[in-house]
C-alpha cells in the first residue's frame, strides 16, 4: 500500500484491524520515513552542525526498533488468530524522553542521565502498551523540559521545525511536535508545565492536548515542576488526540494527584458538535502584557495575522451554532509569567536534587575528596547552562527570607489565576463558559537564536497564553488555524474547566471539520515536499 | 529591588549550597543573568500582601469524593533491586558505594 505514514492513528489502526496492512508493514514505513527526514539523532558526541544537518528534523534521540518490531509482530499474530487487540493496535508512536521506559535509556536530554536505563515503565507507557500501540523511539526536548525552543538540549543536533528548518520547533516537547508534523509517527506523547505541549504544537501545525492536572498519571515521568506537570498527546488530528487521551487517562494509585473521575469516551463525544456551546473571548488573551523598564505594566499586540485567524474562528463557531461571549475578564493573566518563573524554579530546584552522580547517570571520572565533591563535580559536568541557571534561581527564590515576598505571592497569584477560570466557567455565574478560545502563542515559530536558551525571559512570553491553565490546573488543546504570511503554522487554543476535555476537543474538532477543505490545509511542511 | 541584588559573595554561596560546579564563563554569565531575571520576579510585587486569595499549592481542588485515600503505611519492596544497583556507577555486595561522607558540625 502507498504512503501509510501520512494517515491518522485512527486510520492506521482501522487498516491493521481489518488486515489490510500489517503492524510490521506500518512500522517499516514509519522507520523509513524517519530515515528520510530525520537525519542523525541527537547525541552527546555532537561535534558540529553540518550543512546537511540544517535541512533535517532531528526529532529523535533513540529509535527502539527491536522493541517496536517485537510488539508489532505480536499485534499481527494476535489479529491473525482472531484475538482481541487494543484500540491503538499496531500504531507506531514516539515519546518525549522524560517518560521512563524499562530497560531503554531515558535521558531528559541531559548529560547527567546519560546511560541510565530505568528499571520500570511509567504508567502511561504501560497504558499505551495495553492499548497495543508500538513505541518505536524517544524524542528530543529542552534539557529537563527547561525551555520553549529545544535549544537547551544536551543532545545535538537540535530539533528543527519541519515547516522551515531555520525555525525552532518550539518546546519543550519540540521533538514530539516535529516528529508528528514530519509524519514520523501519528502520535507522540509530551509533557506540559507551562505550554510545552501546546506551544510546539502551534509552531508545527499539529494538535497538542494538555489535560486537566491529575487526569493523566505522572508516575514514572521525570518531573519539572510537580504541581503543574501534565502529560498528553501530540497528533495530526483532533480525533487522534481524543483517542489517545481515552487510553492514557484515569486514576492511578501511584500518583496521588490523579482524581477518581470517570474517563469519557472522548472520541464519541466529538460528534456532539458545538451547537449551543458558550465560547468565550477575553481581551486579556489578545495581547502580551509585561512590565516595562519603568516598572509599569505595558502591553504589545499579538501578530495581526493571528488576530485575523481568531476572528475567522469566531465567525465559524457562530455559524455552527455556538454562542460567543465577549469580554471575559481574565485580569490575572498578567501574573502568569512572573508566578511561573518563581514556582517552577523552586520546584525544579527541589526535583533536581536527586541527581548526584552516585545512584545513576553521569558520575565524574575526576578524583574526588568526598561525597560532596562528587556531587559538585558530577552535577557541574552533567547539567547544562539553562539547568544550572534554573537551579540557582530556584535556590535564590526559595530562601526563607523571600517566602512572603516571592513564593507566597506567586502561590497567591496561582489562586487569583484559578479564580479567573472559576468565574468564567461557573455554571451558575455570569459567563457560564464551556470553552475559552485564545491564541496558543503570540506569534509563529521564531528563528533559531531569536529567543535563545540564554534569553529565557523573552522565550517565556511565548507561554503567556498557555501557562495560566497550568496554574489553574485546567485543560487546553492547541489546534492548527492557518498559516502566517511566511507560511508558518499558527494555533488556537480551546481551554476548558476541570475534567471537561470532551468540550475543548469538541470545539477543536468542529473547527477542524469546518476547515478541512481549505487551501492552507493542503500546504505541507518543507521536509515533506 | 536593589536590596535583593545578588552579590558575588552570595552567588558563590548559592553555588556551593546547590552543589554544582561552574566554569568561570558560566559563573559570570549566570551571575549576570540571575540579577537580570530579578526584574521578572519583581513583577510579583504588584500583588498586594493583603490580596483576598490564600496561597494555593494546586490550581484545581481535590474534594474528598475524587481524592485518593491515604495508603496504608506498608513497605513494598521493589521486585528487582539488582536493576536499581545496575544503574549505579559504583556498587559492592549489593550496596551503592559512596566516597567518604565528611562529618559536618551543625553551627
Amino acid at each position: 500500500m502507498s504512503d501509510l505514514t501520512s494517515l491518522t492513528a485512527l486510520e492506521q489502526a482501522k487498516l491493521i484491524r481489518e488486515k489490510q496492512i500489517s503492524a510490521v508493514e506500518l512500522l517499516d514505513q514509519t522507520l523509513e520515513q524517519v530515515k528520510r527526514v530525520d537525519g542523525r539523532p541527537g547525541s552527546l558526541d555532537f561535534d558540529h552542525e553540518t550543512e546537511e544537518d540544517k535541512h533535517k528534523v532531528h526529532a529523535f534521540i533513540i529509535l527502539t526498533e527491536e522493541h517496536a518490531r517485537e510488539k508489532a509482530r505480536s499485534v499481527d499474530e494476535r489479529i491473525a488468530k482472531g484475538k482481541s487487540v487494543g484500540a491503538l493496535a499496531g500504531v507506531p508512536y514516539s515519546v518525549k524522553d522524560v517518560y521512563c521506559t524499562k530497560g531503554i535509556q531515558t535521558t531528559a536530554a541531559s548529560k547527567i542521565l546519560s546511560g541510565w536505563k530505568p528499571p520500570y515503565d511509567s504508567t502511561v507507557i504501560e497504558k499505551m502498551d495495553q492499548a497495543d500501540a508500538v513505541m518505536f523511539g524517544k524524542v528530543n526536548l529542552d534539557e529537563f523540559t527547561f525551555g520553549g525552543s529545544n535549544e537547551t538540549t544536551a543532545f545535538k543536533p537540535t530539533v528543527r521545525n519541519p515547516w522551515n528548518t531555520d525555525r525552532v520547533p518550539g518546546g519543550s516537547s519540540g521533538g514530539s511536535a516535529a516528529a508528528v508534523a514530519a509524519n514520523e509517527g501519528a502520535i507522540s506523547l509530551g509533557t506540559d508545565t507551562g505550554g510545552s505541549i501546546r506551544e510546539p504544537a502551534a509552531f508545527t501545525g499539529v494538535v497538542g492536548l494538555k489535560p486537566t492536572y491529575g487526569r493523566v498519571s505522572r508516575y514514572g515521568v521525570i518531573p519539572f515542576a510537580s504541581s503543574m506537570d501534565s502529560l498528553g498527546p501530540l497528533t495530526r488530528s483532533v480525533s487522534d488526540a481524543a483517542l489517545v487521551l481515552r487510553e492514557i487517562a484515569g486514576f492511578d494509585p501511584r500518583d496521588s494527584v490523579t482524581g477518581k473521575v470517570s474517563v469519557d469516551n472522548y472520541l464519541e463525544e466529538l460528534k456532539k458538535g458545538v451547537k449551543g456551546m458558550r465560547i468565550g473571548i477575553s481581551q486579556d488573551y489578545m495581547q502580551i502584557t509585561y512590565m516595562d523598564d519603568n516598572g509599569e505594566y505595558a502591553s504589545a499586540p499579538i501578530d495581526p495575522v493571528l488576530l485575523a485567524k481568531m476572528e475567522k474562528a469566531i465567525s465559524i463557531y457562530k455559524e455552527l451554532g455556538a454562542e460567543i461571549i465577549e469580554d471575559i475578564p481574565m485580569p490575572n493573566t498578567k501574573y502568569s509569567v512572573p508566578s511561573y518563573f518563581v514556582i517552577t524554579r523552586i520546584e525544579a530546584y527541589s526535583n533536581l536534587q536527586r541527581y548526584d552522580g552516585l545512584k545513576y547517570g553521569h558520575s565524574t571520572s575526576r578524583p574526588v575528596t568526598d561525597m560532596y565533591d562528587l556531587y559538585y563535580k558530577s552535577r557541574g559536568e552533567g547539567f547544562g547552562y539553562q539547568t544550572k541557571l534554573r537551579l540557582l534561581t530556584g535556590l535564590f527564590a526559595s530562601q526563607e527570607k523571600f517566602y512572603e515576598k516571592y513564593y507566597g505571592r506567586a502561590m497567591r497569584a496561582r489562586g487569583m489565576l484559578r479564580n479567573d477560570f472559576d468565574n468564567a466557567f461557573n455554571p451558575q455565574g455570569k459567563y457560564r463558559l464551556d470553552v475559552l478560545l485564545t491564541p496558543s502563542t503570540p506569534s509563529a515559530a521564531f528563528p533559531f537564536g531569536g529567543a535563545t536558551a540564554k534569553d529565557s525571559l523573552k522565550m517565556q512570553f511565548a507561554d503567556q497564553f498557555t501557562s495560566p491553565m497550568n496554574f489553574a490546573g485546567t485543560p487546553g488543546v492547541s489546534f492548527p488555524c492557518g498559516l502566517d504570511n511566511e507560511g508558518m503554522p499558527l494555533g488556537l487554543q480551546a481551554a476548558g474547566y476541570d475534567y471537561c476535555e470532551s468540550k475543548i476537543l469538541r470545539a477543536a474538532y468542529a473547527f477542524e471539520q469546518a476547515t478541512i477543505d481549505e487551501d492552507w490545509r493542503k500546504v505541507k511542511p518543507m521536509v515533506l515536499k | 529591588m536593589d536590596d535583593d541584588k545578588i552579590t558575588k559573595e552570595l552567588f558563590e554561596e548559592y553555588v556551593n549550597v546547590a552543589e554544582v560546579e561552574l566554569s568561570s564563563e558560566e559563573a559570570d554569565s549566570i551571575y549576570a543573568k540571575m540579577n537580570e531575571q530579578l526584574k521578572v520576579i519583581h513583577q510579583l510585587l504588584s500583588i498586594p500582601h493583603e490580596a483576598e486569595y490564600d496561597p494555593v499549592i494546586h490550581g484545581n481542588p481535590y474534594p474528598a469524593e475524587i481524592r485518593m485515600p491515604l495508603r496504608e503505611d506498608v513497605w513494598i519492596p521493589f521486585e528487582h533491586p539488582e536493576d536499581i544497583l545496575a544503574a549505579a556507577p559504583r556498587t559492592s555486595d549489593g550496596y551503592i558505594v559512596s566516597p567518604d561522607v565528611p562529618h559536618q558540625k551543625l553551627v
